[in-house]
């Protein structure tokens, strides 16, 4: 936006000046950077009944909440909470005085002609007008009746209003868009061609044009029920669900890479296909909302609700090096709020991650106590994207799959308890240490161990203070026999660290203890099992034992608490008296991060309680041993891919949550739990986990889930939501042009439609609105440009997906292949390359080159180049609303992108098998790529740019041959404006 | 006669030449919005239509001191010590282990444990004028550095690349924000509408760590990110015709294309038919100034050799030789990205003296000759040229997972680097900021990157604050929508 000193009402301006006056209206409605799309007072008239949303916050909002908002409080005044905006200032004024102006300290200050005291300051923007100083008076002196903003009171069932038109509309929802359009005097446009209309309801419920031979039979079927029976069988269409995903994935950030600098690909196709098949199924919008946001803590959870938790697996992991793996699983948690509120409530929550927000009454501690239902996740930014689980594609597979996976993971957490259990009870007797050193294992360089003897509760050792990879430690220690049959480590927090601030990683990736006896000989120790404090880790506690694998019992990306783990021996040992335990403890994992997982501060004991032998001989507890390895080495033979998903950790093992400082995840501050903000929350108690809070979401007591759903169904049919700003419900978003449409399909879509997006859909395609014609009238291009009043139909450009598909169908290519891992149709070469990642496009073979576009593979850094230039977005994060533009960029890739020319060359092959004759070739594809009639005036210009083309002569002299002649037809139809809207 | 009339009227009278469309992102997308669009603007941030006149060139708040920018990304981030930030004591010092004092609340990338100080790996030498001391890597721009400034006092908030590199190019290191170049079109419209308004030029093999992101719109409408351009292969993606369809098929088929259109809106009357139209006429002059515009080949053997630039291949010096191309053509905002510049000493190639020299002999002659052949055409009045990376790199010698190389590196460092600004509104000569005896931290005048960015928004002719763009509630700035920048004042003219 430029601010320059023009005039916007100036009448003589010369042409360019006109966009530059254009952003100076932009500007000065704006007020002081304070607020944007806040409609103008324009009226000069007092309106009679004052409302606070619709006259008096528009005015706060613009004048003065910039600095009486909820981020800034000048002098304690704020006009965003209604005890603020009617309490008292820090100079111990009453802001608001309900119905006396003359005590209100604003209504004093907007009206002083003291300049010190004037509201707004002169330098902060202009004064207020007379009309706004008399709305504000009024409405004090009428008491100041409060009203929350619109997008936070629940819908209310409207009146269906009375039109005057009573033969137009089909159903309730055109009354509501009539009634609006007769009091601006206007009426709506005639019904759409049949072609046309069916061209469009076919690309807005499949995503696909429709065959010639359905659009035939279409327009053939004179039955009045032709159009429903066309819509169900668009609906039940196996595709539909492809063409209905797209939205949602951009919502959902779904990427076949993990973003950030190296953007290695990773497997989450499988939610994709769970996407696609929940729409074709018509998963209610409540249950499909509960099972991706929480399906994992569903009681008795399927595979399938698993899959759906990788909703938000599809933040992004960095695995660039030196990056701490704690800040970015942050990062992907704050995204995670973010998301949700983006996704299902059209709130801009992402502005109280650092401050409250500026113009809605969410206080900074909501946002911490949001995150505290995604803050207990497992993941944790590894390359791996652990958690995950194996998937396979055929359902058959995948059933043995998902059983096997439950088997392995109740048998670990079942052979773990009694184990657990008596590591609670056993009384540890700690080693008395005679020597520690560390050493790294390669080269022999010495690190830091020491003793620390004058403790409370016994000796300790500590490592540090920042230790080297590859470190082994070196332990004796003297041991009080007479026998021993476990040995326990205790990995404790230093001092300096906290939950609320974790500290560096460590894993035991082999421990090797020998006994000296007092005669100098000495004898290996084997253990039989090892008990770690958690189950179900990233990596299995057993491989502690294997000198070959890095794993093993570990606390990582960062410790959060003290841990232990106890180490079986496999058998009773004795212990002569003067023996000594040597022990190695080796370091040998490593770490992308800064800091290396190194065991820094430690506690060894042993315990002579028979009890250990005894669990460990238990024919059960071995039983269930034996079948945790069974059943992974299944899941390991089944697997085909794997999806990442969401995991919480015990309650043992939980995360706090604090309030971050101005949203700086390394400073934090309160300790809270989860909760919602308390304007919406109804109940006494909020949401008490990840689970509940799904079902606030969609609990009718939520005001803002079934609009923020139904609008965006709405602006993917009509072009613009019924509130613009998708991405915005709150009030500094657009207000909505239909308020009463908004919620009278809101409730429907709630209740009587039971969350059915299908019968959503057909509610609206079923309408005469929808219907219209999009032809557009002088008359309502000056009254209606953008067709926010919904006067005719709506006429948009198809989405960069679309573009694709339509191409590819109607020259035959596309394959309808559905599913799957993601395919690389052809792209220019060095067009994907990012940093450390060696990773190339290798083309797809056959079929899958032509697969629809929601197939391609999707690479966060490097989007496929010609949806990019569509306006696809990167999906790093969640994308609320693509805006379509309009370039020169988009004609090249229609015209040379070698795709569109193999789809022209194949089009034009296609054509000249349906006859002999040019005439007959160019009228069967312009009905192909239209499906209408061909207009005569453009089969003649399109037969006379043939000729054109096979007579004249190409630069080398060869004649034309008409397949070449054909293609550049082709090439044309494929570039028509026609072609590329519906 | 109303547009459509027009449009009708000229398609009729030249049905092969399109003049009459030439100037449409000024004249025709201005009229169509002139007459039919002023109501659907009506003030409210957030809505958009038409894209036909959002590049036209538009005035920024008060008189500009550049009209565009070429910004030389050296991706990775160049060590100061060995190239501009000359430090004795490093030298005395080498070998000792860093003050604890100043390793207290830094974070590192790779560091730990407590790493040793490490002297200047390659020698420096005094300039010719003032005796600035420069890296005898780069003797080429020590011929310069007196026509330049260099900010010694450089700092940012990111230690890692791409966050980094994100923060240096859109205000902030998280993705989905607007980049500088973004910024630049949406504030000043283009002067040459038959080519993008924002270029990016990539060298080095590898896009920058941040990739795309740094050169996107952001919240700001697409048409305004910039346009990776390739010195090999067509340099605009998808800007050649499909080698069976000749230059003459394709103007006789957009032709047709235009007819068809034109009554596609008689029958409609959607105005984005028009915008549509008038695009493909951009594109198709786009096809031809683009080319013309990246043919390294019609340069003369002597300017090509002062580069070192080679046409056909993908190198920085090609690179230079197009943006003084692009400069001349009036493309407002040209971002060059060199990848290569993380010089960690884990490999031979990564070496702080060696693998550093190498890289600094590929952009040291190619940066001397854009700077002296843009003197030469009389651009560097009112072009701005910066050269820098996204941190810098740290006094001490890398000390990765606590253990000693044997090869010499340097971790990386935000509390202080080097970059330097030239052209257009820059006082020549001078060197701004200084840092501590060992080059940890600033001392004397620090830039944060924020401030770089205001200045640089400054110069174009924009009050950083003003430059606004409302989404999700907020008024977006480049430099965020708290933080206020602070003008480098000391370094204008």
């Amino acid at each position: 936006m430029i601010s320059l000193n023009a005039n916007p009402a100036s009448s003589k301006i010369d042409i360019p000046a006109i966009v530059v006056v254009l952003h100076v209206c932009t500007i000065l409605l704006m007020g002081n950077a304070a607020c944007s799309r806040i409609d103008p007072q324009s009226t000069s008239e007092i309106p009679k009944e004052i409302s606070f949303n619709s006259h008096v916050r528009p005015i706060l909002n613009q004048h003065c909440a910039a600095c009486h908002g909820g981020v800034k409080k000048a002098g304690g005044v704020s006009f965003i909470y209604k005890e603020e905006a009617l309490g008292v200032s820090e100079s111990g004024n009453r802001v608001v005085a309900p119905g006396k102006p003359a005590s209100s300290e604003l209504y004093r200050r907007i009206v002083t002609l003291d300049p010190d005291d004037r509201m707004p300051p002169p330098d902060h923007g202009d004064p207020l007008s007379n009309t706004e100083i008399e709305i504000l008076e009024k409405w004090i002196r009428e008491g100041a009746p409060w009203e929350e903003h619109w997008a936070y009171l629940k819908p209310e069932q409207p009146s269906i209003p009375l039109v005057r038109a009573v033969d137009w509309p089909k159903n309730n929802l055109d009354r509501f868009v009539l009634t609006r359009l007769e009091s601006e005097g206007l009426s709506p446009a005639e019904e759409e061609r049949r072609t046309r209309l069916y061209r469009r309801l076919s690309f807005d419920l499949i995503g696909l044009p429709p065959t010639v031979e359905a659009t035939e039979a279409f327009t053939l079927d004179e039955s009045p029920s032709a159009y429903e029976r066309a819509v169900e069988d668009l609906l039940a269409s196996p595709h539909f669900g492809e063409r209905w995903a797209t939205p949602w994935l951009d919502l959902a950030r779904y990427a076949d890479t993990m973003g950030y600098e190296r953007d290695p690909n990773r497997q989450i196709w499988a939610y994709r296909d769970w996407v696609i098949k929940a729409l074709n199924n018509d998963m209610p919008y409540d249950a499909f909302t509960i099972k991706q946001l929480a399906g994992d803590l569903l009681e008795n959870p399927t595979y399938l609700d698993l899959i759906a938790t990788a909703f938000h697996r599809n933040s992004k992991t960095n695995v660039e090096g030196g990056t701490d793996d704690e800040e970015f699983r942050t990062m992907a948690v704050l995204d995670r709020v973010n998301t949700t509120w983006q996704t299902w409530m059209g709130t801009t929550f992402a502005c109280v991650q650092c401050h409250s927000h500026p113009y809605d009454p969410f206080p900074h501690q909501s946002y911490y106590e949001f995150l505290a239902y995604f803050n207990n996740a497992q993941d944790h930014d590894t390359k791996d994207d652990y958690p995950t689980i194996p998937i396979a594609r055929s359902h058959e597979k995948q059933e043995e799959l998902a059983t096997t996976y439950r088997e392995s993971y109740d048998a670990e957490t079942e052979f773990l308890k009694p184990f657990q259990a008596l590591a609670e009870k056993t009384n540890w007797i700690p080693l008395r240490y005679a020597s520690a050193s560390t050493r790294r294992e390669d080269n022999n360089q010495t690190g830091n161990l020491v003793i620390k003897t004058d403790t409370e509760n016994g000796d300790f050792l500590l490592s540090g203070p920042d230790n080297p990879k590859g470190l082994v430690h070196s332990i004796q220690a003297m041991v009080d026999g007479p026998e021993i049959e476990a040995l326990r480590i205790d990995a404790l927090m230093l001092d300096e660290f906290s939950n609320a601030k974790p500290g560096h990683p460590f894993t035991v990736s082999y421990l090797e203890v020998a006994i000296q006896f007092p005669d100098g000989t000495s004898s290996p120790i084997d253990f039989q099992y090892v008990i770690a404090d958690e189950a179900n880790q990233r990596t299995w506690a057993e491989s502690s034992l294997d000198k070959e694998k890095k794993g093993g019992w570990s606390a990582y990306p960062k410790q959060h608490h003290d841990r232990w783990a106890v180490f079986i021996l496999d058998h009773r040992l004795p212990i002569p008296d003067g023996s000594k335990l040597e022990i190695r403890i080796h370091n040998l994992a490593t770490h992308d991060g800064a800091h290396q997982p190194v065991l820094r501060k430690f506690r060894l004991s042993t315990s002579s309680d028979s009890s250990w032998r005894k669990l460990a001989t238990d024919a059960d507890l071995k039983g269930l041993h034996a079948k945790r390895a069974n059943s992974r080495k299944r899941l390991d033979a089944l697997k085909e891919t794997t999806v990442p998903v969401l995991s919480e950790r015990t309650n043992r093992f939980a995360r706090e949550t604090r309030v971050f400082r101005r949203g700086a995840w390394d400073d934090k501050q309160a300790l809270v739990g989860p909760g919602i903000p308390p304007l919406l929350q109804n109940d006494s108690r909020p949401p008490a986990n990840r689970l509940e809070m799904a079902r606030w979401i969609v609990s009718p007591d939520n005001p803002l889930t079934a609009r923020v759903a139904i609008n965006r169904v709405w602006e993917q049919l009509f072009g613009l939501g019924l509130v613009e700003s998708l991405e915005d419900f709150g009030s500094s978003g657009l207000k909505p042009s239909h308020p009463e449409l908004l919620d009278y399909l809101a409730l429907r879509f709630q209740s009587e439609l039971d969350w059915s997006l299908k019968a959503l859909l057909r509610e609206i395609v079923l309408s005469a609105t929808y219907r219209q014609a999009a032809v557009i009238t002088e008359e309502k291009l000056a009254i209606d440009p953008r067709n926010k009043l919904l006067s005719r139909g709506p006429r948009s450009r198809l989405s960069a997906e679309m573009v694709r598909d339509n191409a590819l169908f109607v020259s035959g290519l596309l394959s309808r292949n559905q599913f799957g891992p993601p395919v690389k149709p052809y792209q220019p070469e060095k067009v994907w390359s990012s940093v450390h990642n060696n990773l190339t496009w290798e083309i797809s073979e056959g079929e899958d080159r032509y697969r629809r576009a929601i197939y391609t593979f999707w690479k966060r850094t490097t989007p496929y180049p010609s949806f990019v230039i569509f306006d696809a977005p990167e999906r790093e994060l969640c994308v609320p609303r693509r805006i379509v533009t309009n370039t020169p960029l988009q004609a090249l890739v229609t015209l040379n992108d070698p795709v569109y020319a193999e789809c022209a060359s194949s089009f034009a092959k296609l054509a000249m098998t349906s006859g002999e004759s040019p005439n007959q070739w160019i009228a069967f594809a312009l009905k192909r790529a239209l499906q209408s009639a061909p207009n005569e005036e453009n089969l003649s210009a399109l037969k006379d740019l043939y000729h054109d083309i096979l007579n004249t002569p190409s630069e080398s002299d060869e004649p034309v041959d008409p397949l070449a002649a054909m293609t550049v037809v082709a090439s044309t139809i494929l570039n028509l404006d026609e072609f590329l809207v519906k | 006669m109303n547009l459509y009339q027009q449009i009708r009227h000229d398609h009729l009278q030249s049905v092969t030449r399109r003049h009459f469309l030439r100037d449409c992102a000024t004249g025709l997308g201005s009229l169509w919005l002139s007459s039919t669009l002023g109501r659907a603007f009506g003030g409210q941030g957030g809505e958009h239509t038409a894209y036909a006149n959002t590049l036209a060139v538009k005035a920024p708040h008060f008189p500009a001191k550049a009209k565009r920018v070429i910004f030389l990304h050296m991706a990775g981030a160049p060590s100061q010590f060995e190239l501009f930030d000359y430090k004795p004591a490093l030298i005395k010092y080498d070998g000792q282990p860093c003050p604890q004092s100043f390793l207290e609340g830094q974070r590192f990338a790779f560091i730990s444990g407590i790493p040793e100080l490490l002297g200047p790996k390659i020698s420096f030498n005094p300039s010719k004028g003032s005796g600035a001391q420069i890296s005898d890597a780069l003797p080429h721009f020590r011929e310069i550095v007196d026509e330049v400034c260099l900010i010694k006092s450089m700092h940012t908030d990111q230690f890692n690349h791409a966050p980094a590199q994100l923060l240096m190019h859109t205000g902030n290191a998280q993705q989905g924000h607007a980049s500088i170049g973004a910024w630049t079109t949406y504030g000043l419209g283009t002067e040459n509408e038959n080519l993008p308004g924002f270029i990016v030029l990539v060298s080095g093999g590898k896009n920058p760590s941040g990739g795309k992101a740094t050169w996107s719109s952001g919240y700001l409408p697409s048409v305004y990110q910039g346009v990776q351009c390739r010195s090999e292969g067509d340099p605009v993606l998808f800007l050649s015709n499909p080698k069976e369809i000749t230059r003459d098929q394709r103007r006789r088929a957009l032709d047709t294309i235009e007819e068809i259109n034109l009554r596609s809106y008689e029958e409609a009357g959607d105005p984005e038919i028009l915008t549509r139209i008038s695009q493909y006429e951009m594109a198709s002059r786009m096809q031809l100034h683009a080319s013309d515009a990246f043919d390294l080949k019609s340069e003369p053997e002597s300017v090509l050799e002062m580069y070192g630039a080679e046409p056909g291949v993908e190198s920085f010096a090609n690179n230079c030789l197009l943006a003084r191309r692009l400069a001349e053509r009036d493309v407002r905002y040209i971002q060059l990205f060199d990848w290569g510049w993380d010089h960690h000493g884990t490999q031979d190639k990564t070496t702080i003296d060696k693998g550093l020299s190498l890289k600094c002999k590929q952009i040291d002659q190619p940066i001397a000759a854009l700077w002296n052949d843009l003197k030469r055409h009389g651009l560097l009045d009112d072009t701005l040229v910066i050269w820098g990376g996204e941190f810098g790199r740290t006094p001490m010698r890398e000390l990765r997972a606590g253990v000693k190389n044997e090869r010499f590196g340097r971790d990386h460092h935000k509390e202080a680097f080097t970059m330097w600004i030239g052209g257009a509104g820059i006082r020549p000569g001078v060197v701004h900021g200084e840092t501590d005896e060992l080059g940890f931290f600033t001392t004397r005048d620090p830039v944060h990157v924020r401030d770089l960015q205001g200045t640089l928004l400054h110069l174009l002719g924009f009050d950083s604050q003003k430059l606004i763009y409302p989404y999700q509630g907020l008024n977006q700035k480049l430099t965020g929508v708290a933080e206020t920048p602070k003008i480098v004042s000391k370094i204008l003219s």
